[in-house]
């Protein structure tokens, strides 16, 4: 009984965080020959953003070992092994923005100070032949506060795919995905979003 | 007669955190990153669990390509995040990270 508590809780957690491709198992991957790129359609806030995920996509097949054919008629066209089989990859840019204000709220802590004054005082009298010194010390402690509710801001790029992969002949979706990325730059966020997706869609053919 | 010798000892542990993390923001619309970072370090002595400034200080490394220190940002950015948006694109960027 004790073990069906813990694998309830297990089972929710392990599901809940995986967010894996949809594949289709029946699907042989093994005679597939050839990935055809669609061509990409741009995102409705960015003329461009279209091109620029085909062109990363077609770059990142080539970074990973793969031959890439561009033809101005079909597309990109990579070559995955000698099977008969044909997928189509397209891609929708569900996200694609090149300036997302992001908000810092911070705290921060004035740990106070330590103001030590010395006062020291000499008086000598010739007459009596004698000399008086004196000296004190006072200590100011500020205990110093928390202050919050700051903010500062910077904007950042952020960029959304949906990939999926459909056997040409039959029609049939065997494989989908979605990536979304963020950084800095909004090229740099493209590259690695994509990056990510051939990452995994080049793992079905190993 | 006296002699008065007074001398202040004034030791302030922290001041303007604040102030590091605006020019860190100022440097970043500069496209001055490094310097940004500088101005991170700064703010971070007083403010060590914010992840917000973990998730900047990462997403500065990442730009100036330094995948070690990016993901060592994103993990701590993690580990003191209760945002579930933010703990999710950490997520996302240390799996990027450790797959490189």
């Amino acid at each position: 009984m004790k073990k069906l508590f813990l694998f309830f809780p297990i089972l929710f957690f392990s599901t809940s965080c995986y967010y894996g491709p949809a594949v289709n198992e029946s699907y042989d991957f093994a005679q597939v020959g050839t990935i055809e790129i669609v061509p990409v359609k741009d995102h409705t806030y960015m003329t461009g953003s279209g091109e620029m995920v085909k062109t990363s996509l077609s770059h990142n097949f080539l970074k990973y070992g793969f031959n890439v054919h561009e033809a101005e008629e079909v597309g990109s066209q990579i070559s995955i092994g000698n099977g008969e089989q044909t997928l189509e990859l397209s891609c929708i840019i569900t996200e694609y923005t090149d300036a997302e204000l992001i908000v810092v709220p911070y705290r921060y802590e004035d740990r106070g100070s330590t103001t030590t004054t010395v006062s020291q005082s000499a008086s000598a009298d010739a007459d009596k032949d004698k000399s008086n010194t004196s000296s004190s010390t006072t200590t100011k402690t500020d205990g110093g506060a928390i202050h919050s509710g700051s903010k500062v801001d910077y904007t950042r790029a952020r960029v959304g795919i949906m990939l999926k992969m459909r056997d040409a002949e039959s029609g049939a979706l065997v494989w989908s995905n979605s990536y979304w990325y963020s950084g800095l730059e909004l090229h740099r966020a493209t590259e690695i979003c994509v990056r990510n997706g051939v990452n995994q869609v080049r793992k079905l053919f190993q | 007669m006296k002699k008065i010798i007074s001398f202040l000892l004034v030791g302030l542990l922290f001041a303007g955190s604040n102030d590091a993390l605006s020019k860190a923001s100022a440097a970043m619309r500069a496209g001055m990153y490094k310097e940004a970072l500088a101005h991170i370090s700064d703010a971070q002595k007083s403010d060590k669990t914010n992840p917000d400034v973990y998730r900047m200080k990462a997403l500065l490394h990442e730009a100036l390509n330094e995948p070690k220190l990016a993901l060592a940002a994103w993990q701590h950015c993690l580990k003191y995040s209760k945002d579930e948006l933010l703990s999710s694109e950490a997520k996302v960027h240390i799996q990027s990270l450790t797959e490189e």
